[in-house]
């Protein structure tokens, strides 16, 4: 069944809001200016940070990849406590709200194919970039793209549900 | 999505900060802004929209949170109970799977994992109880949990006379052990495939002391009905009788493979181990199956000769102690005539 991103976009909404902040929370991190922060809007791209050219090739990395630890971390988070009852059948409504949240939210933690532009014109095409830097850099931008093209096998939504169903499992398994 | 932009920002000027016009701007950055500008900057408010829904997202948690340490435990009781079970430690398992249901006593996946546990622990009265309070609801949730606990409703009709007559029959012929034992005969005659009703009638052969007959018997009883476990017991306590310690240690093991903490299998074992002088092993068998099962009667008397025969008086007229102030005495007059010497128990 084919389901228009753009309905995906609008359904997993807080995701894209948490992404957006992600990059908003770098950039004050690495006290990058912003010019304007868009958190989410029907339209192609769902949200935006604008920010001024960053001088530290390093911080134009971590503001590119920050949604991936900031959504995967924030996802696992609310998850956690309220996918514990589902393996028993037990969730309440609560739990199954926290949980639509977090599968959002896991489900943006990827960077998009617009960060991965930024990332490469920032730092390979950069003069001040170190080539280790560059060497780090090219296969992350690689991955960003791979996980892109994973969206369109659902690879979004199943790293979303890895997060906050499957994390809790492993968890669980390991502290018994 | 995050973009690089050489937006100019209000109040440009060549030669100062690109937002005040102060001439004190930092240098190497592409876009000319004085420190205080840029940190303000960087610091871009939150929605207010946003800053609220974090706010109803943090309620939400802080619930979530508030009942977590309770939920945390029956889930850990759950996982360890389907770990448990895996290695057929069903005792375990069972009593991971009541604090479980504590927290969620509506539990279906729960509660069919407690019947098998309690079923495997011959405790046929829980089992019974959680499949009538379940009966008729319908589950698409787990296939192979719902086909496992359709093979053990199958296999719990063993514990039961297939003509319910005889059972009133058989009450009423309790204290009367020879006209019980011609009914027995009898039946099992018109109903040669009553599993109950063979075991009883092997019962009664093992307490006429016609061991052969017994376990000859109960091999037929555990080739029809593997899941009918009493049958493990007496056989071996049979081949036990009859000094045949091989096969009834390996009865007793096929019990223990079906139920490693099984309590009539440890203790079968236990009472194998004292008859062949092994009786280190024999106490900690008796040990293990006691702490499962610490009000049994029977567990207790085999503990107690344990720890006869292991020279560890102090503990035995405790146990001792403890089976008198039991309600359940019987048996008890035997086993301090073992202890006394006026029977001997082993070779």
């Amino acid at each position: 069944m084919f389901i228009p991103g753009a309905a995906i976009t609008a359904v997993t909404f807080p995701g894209v809001v948490v992404h957006e902040f992600a990059h908003q929370l770098f950039c004050r991190m690495f006290g990058v200016a912003i010019f304007e922060v868009k958190y989410f809007q029907f339209g192609n791209p769902a949200g935006y940070v604008i920010h001024e050219p960053v001088r530290n090739p390093v911080h134009q990395l971590f503001i590119g990849i920050g949604p991936f630890f900031v959504n995967t971390i924030l996802a696992a988070l609310i998850a956690f406590p309220a996918a514990l009852p589902l393996t028993l059948g037990e969730a309440s409504f609560i739990d199954y709200l926290l949980l639509y949240l977090a599968v959002s939210v896991g489900m943006h933690a990827f960077p998009s194919t617009g960060d991965a532009s930024s990332i490469w014109n920032g730092l390979i095409r950069g003069e001040n970039t170190p080539l280790w830097l560059k060497a780090i850099t090219a296969p992350v931008v690689g991955l960003i793209y791979l996980g892109a093209l994973g969206s369109m096998v659902w690879l979004d939504l199943i790293y979303g549900m890895a997060v906050a169903m499957g994390f809790p499992a492993v968890l669980m398994q390991l502290v018994i | 999505m995050e973009l690089n932009e050489m937006t100019p920002v209000a109040g440009v000027g060549t030669d100062g900060c690109a937002r005040c016009g102060s001439p004190a701007y930092e240098a190497d950055y592409k876009i000319k802004l004085c420190a205080p500008c840029r940190r303000d900057m960087s610091r871009y408010p939150v929605k207010r929209s946003v800053l609220w829904a974090a706010v109803g997202v943090a309620v939400l948690m802080l619930l979530s949170f508030y009942r977590f340490p309770e939920v945390f435990k029956a889930r850990r009781s759950y996982e360890r109970a389907l770990n448990l079970e895996k290695e057929h430690k069903y005792m375990s398992a069972e009593q991971e799977l009541l604090k479980t249901l504590q927290r969620y006593p509506e539990s279906l996946k729960a509660s069919a994992h407690l019947m098998i546990a309690a079923f495997h622990n011959g405790h046929l009265e829980l089992a019974d109880s959680i499949s009538n309070h379940w009966a008729g609801v319908s589950s698409k949730e787990d296939d192979e949990l719902i086909s496992r606990v359709n093979d053990l409703l199958s296999s719990m009709k063993y514990y039961n006379f297939e003509d319910d007559s005889f059972a009133v029959k058989y009450t009423s012929l309790k204290t009367d052990t020879p006209a019980l034992k011609a009914a027995l005969l009898q039946y099992t005659q018109e109903q040669p495939n009553d599993v109950m009703a063979a075991y009883l009638l092997a019962d009664q052969y093992y307490d006429e002391e016609d061991y052969q007959r017994s376990d000859s018997i109960l091999q037929i009883v555990i080739k029809e009905a593997p899941d009918f476990h009493p049958a493990y017991g007496l056989l071996a306590s049979a081949y036990r009788e009859q000094k045949k310690f091989k096969e009834a240690t390996a009865a007793c093991y096929q019990l223990l493979n079906r139920n490693a903490e099984s309590v009539a299998g440890n203790i079968t074992l236990a009472t194998i181990l004292l008859k062949q002088h092994q009786d280190q092993e024999a106490l900690k068998k008796a040990q293990a199956a006691y702490a499962w099962a610490p009000n049994s009667t029977a567990i207790m008397k085999t503990l107690a000769l344990a720890y006869h025969f292991n020279n560890q008086d102090k503990a035995c007229n405790e146990v001792l102690s403890n089976i008198r102030q039991s309600a359940d005495t019987s048996g008890l007059a035997h086993t301090l005539d073992i202890i006394k010497g006026n029977i001997t128990y082993r070779d």
